[in-house]
């Protein structure tokens, strides 16, 4: 009787992919740390555009037009448009306001793949508590990304498809978690967990190249007119008080280049956050004999991943 | 650079110009409405900027490109001119092309 009950505790030790559970575990550890990281940006676009409104606001008055004496007026004025369909004028309030269905959907997007790996980690320690937050995040970024498809939100093109692989996630993590597969789920959730990591990469790199341009664009814009006041004046400070003005273009440069590094750090951690999901699913593939290789993977992608997280949290503006 | 970017140095360049024009010209009294006029132009031009930051462009890229062209023939105007109050009527009128140009190509979604 003793010796059945050795071979069978012998069994299943051997059996049990313990490596493959650590690095599993391994995995969702580089998951929270990475999004714990994320969650400290939320209305990446709106926050852009609301630095833009600022800008715009000092240049109309270095300008000499008719701005409102506080921003917070001048944030609220409407403003007749050409082009626009229908009212045909708009506030930078509204303005920016409309980037919010495109924070919310990134914002979903990243709160999903932060919930999969936490379901993940349940999962490998047989903890069964996360699967309904699971489901209920990736349901709200469906419904998210679902609504700027269907608006003609901001963005919608770069974001829209988000939901197609936030739900494959959720749905995978549904099945596989009843069948209790966990090589079945890193395997079925691989290909949709690149693909929303390629999205929401792809839209960073695109909000970098359009509203942080647009920015650095507008500070220029805003330099020359004080380079122009100057010239137009001599010495005499005329209407802002240069020293100020530089004191501005100080601190508005260093808050671009900020958000620029930011941005750089944001999407190498979801590069690499997706490099090791790719690792983890190819020793789940491979088996337990793969298993010591893939934490050794784990822990170098981790050291990368935390060293993003580093270059997140420590963005200057400034040259060091 | 993309022809988007291209068209984005090409306003920008545009509004620099108008900016000059605005911030050196020094009217008489009664001669403020004409830079009034033009204050506006300049703005309705940085929102013609914001629609084509935040626009999906489906126009080809020789379109956005032969639209860069005719602003920075526009610019070269601009830039041609002194500031003067009699040159205002002349700005403006360059200013509306350059925003009938923009809006053309983001009206193209």
């Amino acid at each position: 009787m003793r010796i059945v009950w050795v071979v069978a505790a012998w069994s299943l030790a051997a059996c049990t992919p313990r490596k493959l559970i650590d690095a599993t575990v391994s995995y969702a550890g580089l998951s929270d740390a990475t999004f714990g990281e994320l969650g400290t940006v939320p209305g990446l676009v709106t926050d852009l555009c609301v630095q833009r409104a600022q800008l715009e606001y000092m240049t109309v008055r270095v300008t000499g037009g008719k701005a409102p004496t506080t921003f917070a007026e001048f944030y609220a004025k409407a403003e007749s448009v050409i082009g626009l369909p229908g009212a045909k004028t708009i506030t930078w309030k509204q303005h920016c306001g409309g980037y919010r269905v495109a924070d919310d959907a990134f914002e979903a997007g990243l709160g999903s793949i932060a919930a999969y790996g936490g379901a993940l980690r349940d999962f490998a320690t047989e903890n069964a508590t996360s699967q309904q937050g699971l489901e209920a995040i990736a349901a709200s970024a469906t419904t998210s990304a679902a609504a700027l498809s269907a608006t003609d939100a901001q963005y919608k093109d770069a974001l829209g498809g988000l939901a197609t692989p936030i739900g494959m996630i959720a749905d995978a993590a549904k099945v596989k978690w009843k069948a209790r597969k966990l090589r079945g789920l890193v395997d079925k959730t691989d290909p949709a967990l690149q693909e929303a990591i390629r999205i929401l990469g792809d839209f960073v790199g695109t909000v970098r190249s359009r509203q942080v341009r647009d920015l650095r664009e507008a500070l220029d814009v805003l330099r020359d007119d004080l380079e122009e006041i100057r010239e137009a004046t001599g010495s005499k400070p005329y209407k802002i008080d240069l020293v100020t003005a530089m004191m501005i273009d100080i601190q508005m440069t260093e808050r671009i280049t900020q958000m620029e590094s930011r941005l750089t750090a944001l999407v190498e951690l979801l590069k690499q956050l997706g490099a090791a999901h790719t690792e983890l699913r190819k020793g789940w593939d491979a088996g337990e004999d793969m298993g010591t290789d893939t934490l050794k993977t784990m822990r170098v992608l981790g050291k990368a991943i935390y060293d993003d997280i580093k270059a997140f949290r420590s963005a200057k503006g400034s040259p060091q | 650079m993309t022809a988007r970017d291209k068209l984005l140095d090409s306003l920008y360049a545009a509004r620099k110009q108008l900016n000059r024009l605005i911030i050196a010209t020094a009217p008489e009294p009664d001669e403020v409405d004409e830079l009034e006029v033009l204050l506006e132009k300049q703005n309705k031009l940085v929102w013609e900027i914001n629609r084509l930051v935040q626009s999906e462009l489906v126009a080809s890229a020789a379109g956005l490109a032969k639209a860069s062209a005719a602003i920075d023939q526009s610019t070269k105007k601009l830039r041609a001119l002194t500031a003067k109050v009699h040159n205002i009527a002349k700005a403006i009128a360059t200013a509306d092309k350059v925003i009938a140009i923009v809006a053309a190509v983001v009206t193209k979604i």
